[in-house]
């Protein structure tokens, strides 16, 4: 049987006071991460500034940017340049909630338990379970914070190499480092890291565990994860088939492409054959190879036409960019949400 | 405060057999036991740093022991005084206010002062009686109605114990507080405590009010039989425990039994009766084979 507490404080001062406790024994760590945060917001800054600046001398120019003439093929170099920049923001985006997980998250729990504090910390009026959410409450408030406004950055950041074709939102590095994907999937990374601090009790342990939990998360699941949700409702339409393929038209022609497929990202292409069937790779070489001898490479579109084959492609359009952001973000928090929990209960139970 | 059947087991071993404790307000309560008896066991039950595995404790009037309920009005005093070494003692003090309703930091303040101990200190910096006495001061300062102490001078010299003792039952007898705490050590609980519970291998062995338990319990000494029934009690209910004493160097050979035996009960023949101190008889309780005397109060 369980009885509420009868006289909780007001939630005002309820607050107030975990944000109190969580600066006492946390400040180090919350000024070394705000560090970091800021360290690395500032370099994407002055590199996006750059970009920025680029992006407006393109524009000036009048630069075309499939056909560019002139000085634009320089300019464009410049812009190519800095999505070396962007992709190393990208890593380091998705490596910081790691850093997080690892020295905010795993001691979190595994150093009170190491130390012995948890006998103090958990018998004290506030009550164990209030200040175990207190506590998560406040370090995700700020991790949110910090990745938010990391996040923002990089779209800020990448908009004009995107606007440029160089580079799309679409792709796994800027899909899951926008300010809404970087967010949930920090609070995930501090409750992996606060579960297995809780589970494991040891500190330096907890660390390595978490580490190592994390980078796999990282690796597998957040790259999964993303193509598998891209390929979630995709629609597909009959198209024309580019000879440079897929991956380019995801970044520069897509903007050239009809209004459905802008600012779409491209999924799969096929060609149905005269007799309405999907022709096999060979079948595709074969075909191309005829498109080849009859001269059509330039414009393949009417040869096929002709010919009654058509490409289709499938995608998905502009308008969905934001849903599936929120998807990922929502499966990424309900797993951090379900960690959390878990955290609790077993904190409880110990 | 209360336990009803409560007990815990880890795996195959019970910490603490099942056992049943009533134990009324405003009294000091010492727990004593060797060490793994299951003392801090069960003082963890009842500040809910552990969860039973049978029955359920209770305290100041039925709260569940544990709940943020219970934990508002009941301050604990962990073994060893575990404390936030990198915190100084001012920034200790300001934590206990914030994770606590009520906390009477000037009174902490003017106790550490009083102490000796430097508030800008860090806690790491402090000595372990230092320590000690910090995390005692933080407990009441937050005016509990129970305050549970596992071991608190386990870290202090005998000086320095004797001192914790005192200020601990003045401050506590101010406040009208009740206290429960846990010792190996009985001869310095003899002159605060007002009840005793004793626990070994996980068992209450013996509990109840100290004043009554020293009426009913006497030292006996006689001839040494070796035989460890003592006849001719009629009417009497006898528990011998023994021997406390099992021979004298100089003298003929005697036994001292500690005997379960009210005042007014007759001296066996052939024995003299004098009185038991405390330690006396915790360690008589101790050292016999535990002989079934009922579980829970035996006076």
């Amino acid at each position: 049987m369980t009885v509420l507490s009868a006289q909780a404080p007001p939630a005002g001062s309820f607050w107030r006071s975990m944000v109190g406790v969580t600066w006492l024994q946390h400040r180090a760590t919350l000024v070394s991460a705000l560090l970091v945060y800021v360290g690395v917001g500032a370099a994407m800054a002055v590199q996006g500034v750059r970009v920025h600046r680029s992006y407006q001398q393109l524009l000036a120019a009048g630069c075309d940017v499939p056909r560019p003439t002139g000085n634009c093929p320089r300019l464009l170099d410049a812009m190519g340049a800095a999505t070396g920049g962007l992709s190393a923001a990208d890593a380091a985006l998705l490596v910081l909630p790691v850093l997080l997980g690892v020295f905010v998250g795993a001691p979190l729990l595994a150093r009170e338990l190491e130390s012995g504090t948890f006998r103090f910390a958990w018998t004290q009026g506030v009550g164990r379970r209030r200040w175990l959410l207190g506590k998560l409450a406040v370090l995700g408030g700020a991790a949110v914070l910090l990745s938010a406004a990391l996040g923002g950055l990089a779209m800020w950041y990448a908009r004009p190499i995107q606007a440029a074709g160089l580079s799309s939102r679409w792709q796994s590095g800027p899909f899951n480092d926008s300010a809404v994907t970087l967010s949930a999937w920090t609070l995930c990374a501090l409750a992996v890291g606060t579960l297995i601090g809780l589970l494991v009790g040891r500190t330096v342990e907890a660390m390595g565990l978490v580490a190592a939990a994390l980078g796999a998360v990282v690796a597998v699941n957040l790259l999964w994860l993303h193509s598998a949700l891209l390929g979630v409702g995709a629609r597909s339409m009959p198209s024309t088939p580019s000879s440079t393929g897929l991956g380019t038209l995801n970044t520069a022609a897509d903007r050239a492409a009809g209004p459905p497929l802008a600012g779409a990202w491209l999924l799969r292409g096929w060609y149905i054959g005269p007799d309405g069937r999907r022709l096999s790779g060979s079948e595709v070489s074969s075909l191309w190879d005829d498109i080849a001898q009859a001269g059509a490479g330039k414009d393949p579109g009417s040869w096929l036409g002709e010919h009654r084959y058509t490409y289709w492609v499938s995608y998905q359009p502009a308008d969905r960019y934001w849903q599936l952001q929120l998807a990922q973000a929502a499966i990424v928090l309900g797993v951090g949400a379900v960690l959390v929990l878990a955290t609790v209960r077993l904190a409880r139970r110990r | 405060m209360r336990t009803d059947e409560l007990g815990k087991r880890y795996r195959r071993t019970w910490a603490l057999q099942p056992c049943t404790l009533r134990i009324p307000a405003g009294r000091v309560v010492a727990l004593v036991g060797p060490n793994g008896a299951g003392k801090t066991t069960l003082l963890h039950l009842i500040v809910g740093l552990a969860t039973p595995t049978t029955g359920a404790a209770v305290v100041l009037d039925g709260v569940p022991a544990g709940t943020p309920l219970a934990l508002d009005r009941v301050a604990f005093v962990a073994q060893d005084a575990p404390l936030y070494g990198r915190l100084s003692a001012a920034e200790t003090l300001d934590l206990a206010r914030l994770l606590n309703r009520a906390f009477d930091r000037r009174r902490a303040e003017r106790r550490l002062a009083e102490l000796g101990i430097p508030l800008g200190r860090r806690v790491g910096r402090l000595s372990g009686g230092q320590q000690a006495q910090l995390a005692l001061t933080l407990a009441l300062a937050r005016h509990p109605e129970l305050l549970i102490l596992d071991e608190p001078h386990a870290r202090l010299d005998p000086l320095a114990r004797h001192e914790f003792m005192a200020s601990l039952v003045a401050e506590a007898d101010r406040d009208g507080v009740s206290v429960l705490l846990s010792s190996h050590i009985v001869a310095e609980l003899e002159p605060v405590a007002d009840d005793l519970i004793l626990l070994t291998g996980g068992e209450v062995r013996l509990a109840g009010e100290i004043a009554v338990l020293l009426r009913t319990h006497a030292m006996l000494r006689g001839p040494a039989t070796g035989v460890r029934e003592v006849a001719g009690l009629p009417g009497t209910p006898v528990v011998l425990r023994g021997p406390a004493v099992a021979a004298r160097a100089d003298g003929p050979r005697e036994e001292h039994l500690v005997a379960r035996l009210p005042a007014d009960a007759r001296t066996p023949d052939g024995w003299t009766r004098t009185g038991v101190s405390l330690e006396e008889l915790v360690l008589a309780y101790l050292r016999e084979p535990p002989i079934h005397i009922g579980r829970g109060w035996t006076g």
